[in-house]
């Protein structure tokens, strides 16, 4: 044991001589570290809040296709659909959107049907009558309305209606209603313009989970022009969209690994004259190559672990406790109202050790290989080069 | 005769510092390795730390706020998180149609940089789920029209007549 760590010891003795390259190695090596797991922790937390959250969503929704477009259904359709074995109830959905040209911002439209119009994160209520409504978080700090205001808002026949607030929603919740604006079923299908006997979409719930994809099939047979779209590829979504493969994730992901690799490519390709001539020197005064060897794996663990640990802590502070502003310009695009981004912590430690795993043992395996080679050779050769 | 002073770093500003060992002294040796682990050691302490926060705070967030926004989500029907308020397929990627990306300018390339985030949902993608769902009719033969129509492979004459209804809505069985 006492060798072990007087062979550590002279590790960081022989680091300390290089004290600008290795301390510049570190950063690099912890801020690639931190963009990877950054990366890493973020999509996974979202796509966790997803997955907890839309477990509450409609099990059915249910969409009429006309020439590859999404269209108001009739809402009719709903009663056949309603009698089908399992089926416990259909609601028709009125949702749209409406483009504010003040704000330049593209606010979401949702109609509430009958039921408890008091409910938990919204402060106030949501509305009863036509002329009131709910807003989002974006939307109220974008028109600094709060309960007791009002908001205009332009409908379908580019018509200026006042609405007044009645309720806002909590922060929690920004996730799911940063741009919301909620508004009485009739109402909303008023504002949208949709037909009368219409609706945007119908939401399904069916009783039992195992006949989710039955009834989607009795409802794709009984109306060929209809779209079901079950709970679980609205969850499949999600996890796509937020699965590390996909889009600017992937492109992050990959900048943050190909810098790594090329860190552990420098290291691997070979070693400097003054460390071949300080492992030779080492051989000659009577090291063998086992202590040669293990003098490197210390320096590559020092190095690695170090930068792990340091890349890891910054990238849990800046995703859950800063909430990740370094990568919400990248997610945000041109939304205007993006949510501020909350996510809820959440680290698998499966995750830590991949992470641990995937940068650790690459790097100190390409300090130890090319230094093997060194040792092996007789040491007159190596200190003459 | 006084004893001759050889030169020691420790002597340079007067008297010789009794607290400052000498580099070869044997307390000296191995102080880099236990600061080293001893530093490591805090680190890991600090990361198991944050990483214990992390459980908490999930744990917290499901007993508190979960439920919360759960009921919210089944009472407004809500389908999507409201993250991209670009187009329609990002705002709603879970309700977006195959073609939603290029139906307002065919042949466009992508023109919102959500749509480089938000890849298409794998259930468009997949015909396994499109088979699935049922939208795979048979063939039947051509009208008089001479046009080959699929049809689908029940349909009753009540769910075809029961489509032109609009009688109310909120249905229950």
């Amino acid at each position: 044991m006492r060798r072990h760590l007087k062979i550590l010891d002279f590790a960081l003795a022989s680091l300390q001589r290089r004290p600008f390259k290795n301390w510049a190695i570190i950063a690099v090596y912890a801020f690639t570290v931190a963009v990877v797991a950054s990366v890493l922790f973020l999509t996974q937390s979202i796509r966790r809040e997803a997955a907890q959250l839309f477990v509450g969503a409609p099990e059915l929704t249910v969409q009429r296709m006309v020439g590859g477009r999404h269209v108001p259904i009739d809402i009719g359709v709903g009663e056949t659909i309603a009698a089908f074995p399992s089926v416990v109830g259909v609601e028709p959905r009125f949702w749209g959107y409406t483009y504010d040209a003040v704000t330049e911002s593209t606010i979401t439209i949702m109609g509430a049907g009958p039921g408890m119009a008091t409910i938990d994160l919204v402060e106030g209520r949501l509305p009863t009558r036509p002329t009131e409504s709910a807003i989002g978080a974006g939307v109220a700090a974008m028109w600094g309305a709060e309960v007791g205001g009002e908001v205009i808002l332009v409908d379908a026949a580019t018509t200026g209606v006042l609405y007044e607030v009645v309720g806002t929603f909590e922060s929690p919740s920004d996730i799911l209603t940063n741009d919301l604006v909620v508004m009485t079923a009739e109402e909303a299908a008023l504002f949208l313009g949709l037909p009368e006997g219409k609706a945007t979409d119908l939401a399904v719930r069916v009783a039992n989970d195992n006949e989710i994809d039955t009834i989607a099939a009795k409802v794709k047979r009984a109306f060929p022009d209809s779209r079901p779209i079950t709970r679980s590829e609205v969850l499949r979504t999600y996890d796509a969209v937020f699965h590390w493969r996909s889009g600017m994730m992937l492109a992050v992901f990959s900048g943050g690994l190909i810098a790594f690799v090329i860190l552990a490519w420098d290291k691997a390709t070979g070693l400097s004259a003054e460390e071949r001539r300080e492992i030779g020197i080492l051989k000659a005064v009577g090291w063998d190559t086992g202590d040669v060897l293990e003098l490197k794996m210390w320096e590559g663990v020092v190095i690695s672990s170090t930068s792990l640990i340091l890349g890891l802590i910054t990238a849990m502070v800046h995703v859950f406790v800063l909430g990740a502003p370094l990568l919400t310009p990248m997610l945000r695009g041109w939304s205007v109202l993006f949510p501020e981004l909350h996510p809820t912590p959440h680290v698998d430690p499966y995750l830590l050790f991949a992470i641990g795993f995937l940068t650790v043992v690459p790097y100190v395996a390409a300090t130890v290989a090319p230094s093997w080679k060194a040792a092996v050779t007789d040491p007159d050769e190596v200190v003459r080069g | 005769m006084s004893t001759p002073t050889f030169f020691d770093p420790s002597t340079r500003h007067g008297s010789p510092d009794p607290h400052r060992s000498h580099p070869l002294r044997p307390d000296r040796v191995m102080s880099r390795a236990r600061t080293f682990i001893v530093l490591g050691t805090l680190g890991l302490v600090v990361l198991g730390s944050l990483v214990g926060w992390t459980r908490y705070e999930s744990r917290r967030w499901k007993r508190d706020d979960l439920p919360q926004l759960r009921a919210l989500s089944s009472r407004l029907h809500l389908s999507d998180l409201a993250l991209w308020t670009e187009a329609r397929y990002t705002r709603h990627p879970s309700q977006a149609d195959l073609f939603s990306p290029f139906q307002d300018s065919p042949g466009a390339p992508e023109h919102f940089p959500a749509g480089s985030i938000v890849s298409p949902s794998p259930v468009l993608t997949d015909p396994l789920s499109i088979v699935a769902s049922g939208s795979g009719g048979r063939l039947r033969d051509a009208g008089s029209d001479g046009r080959r129509r699929a049809m689908p492979e029940e349909r009753s004459p009540d769910v075809v007549a029961a489509r032109g209804s609009s009688s109310g809505w909120a249905f229950t069985p």
